[in-house]
């Protein structure tokens, strides 16, 4: 079950609306967490 | 069998929509003064009906917390309609939830129930310190002192508004029941109450049985 | 030094053997004084004390020194005050004595259901948040620099703590249960922040589609929040569940209301092999047979109930914690509070499927008498085995 929101992106919708400066090292995972530990902290202020 | 044994019935089985229906219509009467406090009275006795299911394991806890909110309703439909507002009151409760605890849920159905079974209620609110126990008690010099309290930490606070009740030379002249989770037979001992409670329905028979 | 790790990998493997289904060579004992209950108890000011992370190593040191457990006997804070003044909290401030406590709120009107069931994560971010939290409810640009500081505030903390009672793990040889997730029923999500108790059981028969619909749009972000917001969830760590509402409602509602989204929940972890872990709190007797049906092997700690049924309704499938009244520690004597985890033990060991766990945490030192504390974890540490 994935979640669905206009104010949360996955990777795959992030790189569809934003250009990548290089596909070269980058570090998507890295990149996408950060939308993962904000998830999370708005979460951890309603539970 | 009373003219209004259909709104003690709806009152009872919690069907709003009905109870309202029945007010409204009654208001539109422009009832007397007399009028309206037998049907005030109405509402309680549904009340009663409501706390006697609770006790019997019909109803829960979610089922008093909308009972409460449906005497709310119907006061704030009938009290309007009074000019006089005198009645007999049974007796005096001051309750509040003791200091260190923010929880109310609990001790707002015991007002509710208590108000029902015409008690006057003064509710001193949340988190309150032992002096406002002790002041409130000597304001308004009640039968009865209530004290609610949801956290294990609320069992020490208790204990200090009942000793400082006992300081102020108050504690003989009323009645203390406690309310809540975590209140036992053996923290009532320790605190040095009169009654305890997990039932509210069953606290205000408590409290009946005071006032006699 | 080897003794110490020795000593952990006992503790651990007492752990692994419960969850996976084997009998350990011991009752393992899980359970923790709260945070408050340890600064209490390290001699340092509550008020003060919860703000100053200078202290957390002292005030764990202090604790473990003294109470016996195969976990650390200290609960990490669950509410920070940092991040909670930062952003001017509204649904979760400090009493008077210092407890960060949960008074009754709510930010979701019952009118505006719909909105939420559209997208819950984008109404609370936009509404919902700036009813909670006072310094929200301002211009876009505020907001923004309000919400980036206590974030970076909320995670510097976490960290911090989470090294520090690192440390103390390694100096005590206590074994570990990584938290992989925290969330809720569906249900209580929507009743403890956003319609509160009072107003979700008004909901239940003003708008019972709504609140079903609200359930379920609920659901997918619990089982993002305790299954996928980790890697590798495993039945060695810990998904925690607390259990609210259902004790209010009858039985109908609760099949209508409660159980259908929770169920979803809990299998969607079972199905990714994470752990789960419930506080089944107040009493649950009334659902013992649902909770029996529920898949995997789960923990349960209870804080009220019939601890002759429990273990006949969940033995062999689920793990049983919990019952043992923390208050009792308090009022009786040190004989009477063994007695008590004797009895306890007797009923709900034997087979397997069960570690000793008081009904609640203590909040404050206040809650039980020391003495008879560390007097019942000894006596299960030294005398409980299946």
């Amino acid at each position: 079950m994935n979640i669905k929101s206009e104010y949360y992106q996955t990777w795959e919708e992030y790189k569809e609306e934003n250009p990548i400066v290089s596909d070269e090292g980058l570090k998507a995972d890295k990149i996408q967490n950060y939308e993962e530990l904000m998830y999370k902290f708005i979460f951890a202020l309603f539970l | 069998m009373s003219k209004w044994d259909h709104l003690t019935k709806a009152v009872g089985e919690l069907e709003e929509k009905k109870v309202m229906k029945i007010l409204d219509k009654f208001i539109s009467t422009n009832p007397t003064d007399k009028e309206v406090q037998e049907v005030i009275n109405t509402c309680h006795k549904g009340m009663v009906m409501v706390g006697d299911i609770f006790e019997k394991g019909d109803y829960f806890v979610g089922d008093l917390i909308f009972s409460g909110e449906l005497l709310a309703e119907a006061i704030d439909i009938l009290k309007p309609a009074l000019r006089n507002c005198d009645s007999i009151k049974k007796g005096k409760i001051v309750i509040g939830t003791v200091h260190g605890d923010l929880h109310d849920i609990g001790k707002n159905i015991f007002k509710s129930m208590a108000v029902a079974a015409g008690f006057e209620v003064y509710d001193i609110g949340i988190d309150q310190p032992v002096s406002a126990f002790v002041n409130k008690v000597k304001e308004v010099q009640p039968d009865i002192v209530g004290m609610s309290g949801v956290l294990t930490l609320a069992l020490e606070a208790m204990k200090d508004t009942v000793d400082g009740l006992k300081e102020a030379g108050l504690r003989d002249d009323v009645k203390v029941i406690m309310g809540g989770n975590p209140v036992t037979k053996e923290a009532c001992k320790y605190i040095g109450g009169d009654a305890y409670t997990t039932n509210a329905a069953e606290g205000v028979k408590m409290c009946q049985s005071w006032v006699g | 030094m080897a003794d110490i790790k020795q000593l952990q990998k006992d503790r651990q493997q007492l752990f692994t053997d419960l969850y996976e289904g084997r009998i350990p060579k011991r009752v393992p004992i899980m359970y923790n004084i709260g945070w408050e209950a340890a600064i209490q108890l390290a001699g340092h000011d509550l008020k003060q004390a919860q703000w100053d992370n200078s202290i957390v190593y002292d005030v764990y040191d202090k604790a473990c020194s003294r109470l016996y457990g195969d976990l650390a006997p200290v609960a990490m804070t669950l509410r920070n005050p940092m991040h909670y003044q930062m952003l001017g909290a509204k649904a979760i401030i400090m009493s008077s004595s210092g407890q960060m406590q949960h008074p009754e709120i709510a930010c979701l009107e019952p009118s505006e259901y719909d909105e939420f069931i559209q997208d819950p994560y984008k109404m609370m971010v936009d509404k919902l948040l700036p009813r909670l939290y006072k310094a929200l409810d301002v211009s876009s640009g505020q907001k923004a620099l309000t919400l980036g500081k206590a974030f970076k505030a909320y995670n510097d903390e976490n960290v911090f703590y989470g090294a520090t009672i690192g440390k103390i793990v390694e100096k005590y040889g206590y074994a570990t249960i990584v938290t992989h997730g925290f969330g809720e029923a569906p249900f209580d999500f929507l009743a403890d922040f956003l319609r509160s108790f009072s107003g979700i059981n008004m909901d239940v028969r003003r708008m019972p589609d709504k609140v079903v619909e609200a359930c379920e749009a609920i659901t997918p972000h619990m089982i993002k929040l305790l299954v996928h917001m980790n890697p590798n969830p495993s039945i060695l760590k810990k998904g925690f569940i607390p259990l609210h509402m259902a004790p209010y409602l009858n039985n109908k509602q609760f099949e209508k209301f409660y159980w259908p989204t929770f169920k979803k929940v809990v299998e969607a972890m079972v199905e990714a092999g994470q752990g789960v872990d419930l506080f089944v709190e107040h009493d649950w007797m009334r659902f013992i047979d649902y909770l029996a049906d529920l898949p995997g092997r789960i923990r349960m700690r209870f804080e009220y109930g019939d601890p002759k049924i429990i273990k006949e309704k969940l033995q062999g499938k689920h793990i049983i914690s919990g019952l043992y009244p923390l208050t009792l520690l308090k009022t009786a004597t040190k004989e009477e509070c063994i007695d008590k985890a004797k009895e306890l033990i007797d009923i709900l060991a034997p087979g397997g499927g069960y570690m000793f766990e008081f009904d609640k945490s203590a909040l404050s030192m206040d809650d039980v008498n020391i003495d008879n504390l560390i007097a019942v974890t000894e006596y299960v540490r030294d005398h409980a085995i299946y």
